[in-house]
């Protein structure tokens, strides 16, 4: 993996140094949102959304299904927090650093180029900033976060990521603009 | 093209990010049972011009499998509801009433 970064109308970068947890959990039980807290100081976050505090991020994957998200440099120190917090609950704890691949679009028209990989909507009413939601780029699967109006963190899996590298270059790359007006 | 919200993760997902699952509310028929009651779980499946319950996955999503109501001639869309049900809620029930009153699919009405 390397930090790539491509610079069209919209910037894509490489974030190579995230570390990612996923928690399979119950997470409407109220003993995993407190452990949850306590071992990443992030409350478990809304259906359909991501917390972030301090750099650790807690993602709403599914109804049982959070991923986590921190710097390489919390990782020991994460990974210890969480196993104590959670040795008493029922779940599943899986490092997938090495199985995802994360991709920062910055620019003010982070929203089109995201539109025309996606099948979603991706006006401001139906995806706020703090949203995060699964869907697929172009041919695989892949989650987004709206961290803000012009800053989407994109997660793939790594046996994709240069197919998804590939796809949001080309996407953002100069005279592909579709509504981009001055 | 279909566009249906999933009752989990609550987003609108497009067709391409669904899979079809075919009918809903099937009732299994099992080891015990009569010949004639396993054919038609394995292989009776109605294939109506009109209203219809069907199973999809948010598969490009939170990946759980959900119910649809719809009409299969119009592709308006009644209303999505969890899995976790033998029949239709009330609240599907009534918006089908409101636009197909009189309706009626397998032992629903």
């Amino acid at each position: 993996m390397s930090d790539r970064e491509f610079q069209g109308y919209v910037n894509v970068k490489q974030d190579t140094g995230q570390i990612m947890f996923t928690l399979r959990a119950d997470l409407s039980s109220t003993k995993i949102k407190a452990a949850m807290k306590l071992a990443t100081g992030v409350a478990v976050p809304k259906r359909g959304s991501c917390q972030v505090v301090a750099g650790c991020a807690l993602a709403w994957m599914s109804p049982d299904e959070l991923l986590v998200m921190a710097p390489f440099a919390q990782a020991e120190k994460l990974r210890a927090s969480l196993d104590a917090a959670l040795s008493e609950q029922h779940v599943l704890l899986e490092d997938v650093s090495d199985a995802r691949a994360k991709f920062i679009l910055s620019g003010t028209h982070v929203r089109e180029v995201l539109a025309k990989l996606a099948p979603m909507d991706t006006h401001p009413e139906k995806l706020p900033v703090g949203s995060f939601t699964r869907t697929r780029f172009a041919q695989v699967a892949g989650a987004v976060f709206l961290e803000q109006d012009d800053l989407i963190s994109v997660i793939c899996f790594r046996s994709v990521q240069d197919y998804v590298y590939a796809l949001f270059c080309d996407a953002a790359s100069y005279g592909s603009e579709v509504l981009v007006r001055e | 093209m279909l566009i249906l919200n999933c009752p989990y993760c609550g987003r609108d997902k497009d067709e391409t990010e669904l899979t079809a699952g075919g009918e809903a509310h099937l009732k299994r028929f099992g080891p015990g049972s009569s010949d004639q009651d396993f054919e038609g779980y394995l292989f009776g499946r109605a294939n109506p011009k009109g209203l219809h319950f069907e199973r999809w996955r948010c598969a490009a999503g939170c990946g759980k499998w959900f119910h649809a109501a719809r009409c299969t001639a119009t592709l308006e869309i009644f209303g999505t509801y969890k899995a976790q049900t033998l029949e239709p809620p009330q609240v599907i029930k009534d918006a089908i009433t409101a636009k197909r009153p009189g309706w009626s699919w397998r032992n629903f009405s």
